[in-house]
């Protein structure tokens, strides 16, 4: 015998109505589409700032694309690092950036002497043990990789074009950085 | 606190302005795009979350019933702190590459050996970890794990990481103690409601159940009943009929709600389904659908939850078969999965409405392709054909259709069936019994018995091969069961699909996508028989041909005003 619509009594009917509405909603949810990609998850963002080299890109580029996501991206590097170095206090910066300090590590930025259009990059470890092998910085809408070699006595260094990326990225003072 | 960092319930991720997260017509684009954020999570090896895994959490968020779960990954979160090491919990969550049971037991025996607190405050059960908090324990299986992960990942990208961090850092700064885990779990249970009160308002399909319930009480009469929500309602509701005005409701109302035939079928066999789930709680007991605030009639989320699970079966088998294991062997074409997509999307509802899936599969293929020829602004020349269904399947072409495609889904069956035989397994064998279970296993039980020495339901794995040896004797068991094995293995000689080969065949993990796909494609399959025979009886053969032409006169009206020279 077919149920009726009254029989339901009101607590039946809206009852009803909380399953025909959530059934809806769920249908909705699970067909959502667009024809924008979805954003990246924490999953993926977080495989890409374990990925080193290969996923440098995906990173730099979503950095770029979902400002909302910089803040996510910050602290999971936060989560990931051996060592971040904050952006530099506004009293301290000169007109650009030549040393910062910061948990687990220092970064010096050292003009060659015999190559003038050069710079070193000296990054010394807190603990010698740990060893990186990238080191991201993001500024503004740029997020700047750089693969690492192994330390010797807790000391990298990266010789790099003064015009760079990497050395720009490190003279900023807003400039946040990771190694990881 | 929470609701200072985790305040903002309009976190847009796609970087857009908040204007574009403006809900449209009840729907909010954020909402959706942190689920599908979360859905097309891939790292590589496909899907992260199977859609079984994403249909749980449609249903919590969507039934609002988050406030166990949210204790559970409390909980949860504070053993993976400790077993992601050095980069906490978020290696765990985020690490585990395809949320699987076996990945998170994986990552947390790994956590074990390289973490002191495993020996003291967790430990590793056999399905799962257990905390021994001084004042209780709590165990969190590793069959639970996905759903958790799915949920954090949801949380993260709805509310942010920093937010939803700094709500469990507190916890896991806090004190050992079971309380703590609750704390943080309603922290985060108010932070998630503040976002949904913004993002999943119920208007829209509130609006969609009433039009309904008035249709069907104009049409019907006020007393109609379950039976009233039958494919004539179907056709007649979208087809804009009479009874909608005289609901009250200009008969366009809501038009964009059913401008697809497939939505006005979803619609009434979700109202179906809810009048169903109504019923039986009103049988169940008279008063039971108010929950935890009676006087303003509040449903119960953890009661509503049971009862979506319960009653949404919505695409699962197909969900399934898309799913690991199971995806690793081609059970069904792109096509075939198509064509059945209605059915296993329907569930039970699409036995109920036989005649509905048929003209879905006839005239909702047409209006498929004149949606497409509208978008991309198909002159009226071409439209015209397609409006007075030329070039779409009459009843009779359909029904042919149907019964080839049930016959070759049934080899494919039948080849699985070959596949896992040859490989030993004893899935197999529950498929035969399942097929056959008026078999007459008395001889195969005395002779089990023997080899045995004890009851034939504790089979141990040396008896395997025997037994399914057995099943194919048909001196030990018969025509029927020996005839089946043999057609079994005819068909997977026959049959190349990927998963099929003899090559795919050694591999573990299609055998094991074959035991997980073969009885879901068995049950879907059922299914399809069920509406088969349900259309058989709805229409008889003699009456299809006058019926499909009146029919198409329904449509040609419809499609006029949707697609033709007015629209």
């Amino acid at each position: 015998m077919s149920v009726g619509w009254r029989d339901l009594g009101a607590n039946g009917q809206a009852l009803a109505e909380a399953v025909y509405t959530a059934l809806d909603r769920t249908a909705e949810l699970r067909t959502a589409g667009g024809d924008d990609e979805a954003p990246p998850s924490s999953s993926t963002l977080w495989a890409w700032v374990m990925g080193g080299a290969e996923t440098r890109d995906r990173l730099a580029a979503t950095w770029r694309r979902y400002p909302a996501l910089k803040d996510d991206v910050a602290a999971l590097l936060d989560r990931a690092a051996v060592a971040s170095l904050p952006r530099v206090a506004a009293a301290a910066t000169e007109d650009a950036v030549a040393r910062r300090i910061g948990t687990g590590a220092a970064i010096r930025l050292l003009p060659s002497r015999a190559t003038p259009d050069q710079t070193y990059v000296v990054i010394t470890l807190d603990d010698p043990d740990r060893t990186p092998g990238q080191l991201i910085a993001v500024t503004g809408d740029d997020l700047v990789v750089q693969r690492l070699d192994p330390p010797v006595d807790g000391t990298i260094q990266v010789l790099t074009e003064t015009a760079s990326d990497l050395v720009r990225a490190l003279a900023d003072a807003e400039t946040r950085v990771w190694l990881l | 606190m929470v609701g200072a960092t985790t305040g903002d319930a309009r976190r847009d991720v796609g970087g857009a302005s908040v204007g574009r997260m403006v809900l449209d017509g009840g729907r909010s684009a954020a909402l959706d795009q942190a689920f599908r954020t979360v859905a097309d999570t891939d790292l590589g090896e496909g899907a992260k979350y199977g859609p079984a895994t994403i249909r749980a959490l449609a249903h919590v968020i969507t039934a609002r019933a988050y406030g166990k779960p949210l204790l559970e990954l409390a909980h949860l979160v504070r053993v993976a702190e400790a077993a992601g090491g050095r980069h906490g919990w978020p290696a765990v969550f985020f690490g585990v590459r395809v949320a699987r049971p076996s990945a998170f037991r994986a990552a947390m025996q790994i956590g074990a050996r390289r973490c002191a607190a495993f020996d003291a405050e967790f430990s590793l059960v056999e399905d799962g970890v257990e905390i021994a908090y001084p004042d209780g324990v709590f165990r969190v299986t590793y069959g639970r794990m996905p759903f958790l992960a799915a949920l954090m990942e949801f949380l993260v990208t709805a509310l942010g990481y920093r937010a939803v961090d700094g709500v469990l850092r507190q916890g896991l700064d806090g004190r050992f103690a079971a309380g703590t885990a609750s704390a943080s779990a309603n922290a985060l249970s108010r932070a998630l409601y503040d976002h949904l009160k913004a993002h999943l308002p119920a208007a829209q399909a509130v609006r969609r159940f009433r039009r309904l319930i008035a249709f069907l009480a104009a049409a019907r009469g006020a007393g109609f009943g379950l039976d009233d929500v039958d494919d004539q309602a179907v056709l007649d509701y979208w087809a804009g009929a009479e009874p909608d005005t005289a609901a009250g409701h200009p008969a366009d109302d809501g038009a964009d709600d059913v401008r697809t035939f497939r939505a006005a079928v979803e619609q009434m066999a979700r109202l179906r389904t809810a009048i169903e789930a109504g019923a039986e709680r009103r049988a169940i007991d008279g008063a039971a659908p108010l929950g935890s605030d009676r006087e303003r009639g509040e449903i119960d989320p953890e009661m509503l939850v049971g009862v979506l699970e319960a009653h949404d079966e919505a695409g699962d088998p197909l969900a399934v078969l898309a799913e690991f294991p199971a995806a690793r062997v081609k059970f069904l074409t792109g096509r075939e999965t198509a064509e059945l997509d209605p059915i296993a999307a329907l569930g039970r509802q699409a036995v109920a409405l036989p005649l509905s899936i048929l003209r879905l599969a006839t005239f909702g293929a047409v209006q498929n392709r004149l949606a497409q020829a509208a978008r991309r602004r198909a002159p009226l020349a071409e439209r015209t054909p397609l409006i007075n269904g030329v070039g779409g399947e009459t009843y009779a072409e359909r029904r042919e259709h149907w019964r080839a495609l049930a016959d070759r889904v049934q080899r494919i069956a039948m080849a699985a069936l070959g596949a896992l035989l040859e490989a030993g397994r004893l899935e197999a064998a529950t498929e035969i019994i399942d097929q056959a279970p008026d078999l007459d296993l008395s001889v195969l039980r005395r002779d089990l018995t023997a080899q045995g020495g004890g009851a034939v339901v504790a089979l141990r794995g040396d008896m395997a091969a025997g037994l399914l040896t057995a099943l194919g004797d048909r001196t030990v068991v018969g025509d029927r069961a020996a005839d089946l094995v043999a057609e079994a293995r005819g068909a997977l000689r026959a049959v190349s699909r990927s998963g099929f080969t003899a090559g795919d065949r050694a591999d573990p993990e299609v055998r094991d996508g074959l035991a997980a796909g073969l009885p879901v494609l068995r049950r879907l399959m059922a299914r399809f028989s069920e509406l088969r025979a349900a259309v058989d009886a709805a229409l008889p053969v003699e009456r299809q041909d006058a019926r499909f032409a009146a029919d198409r006169a329904v449509f040609a009206r419809r499609f006029e005003r949707l697609y033709g020279e007015a629209a």
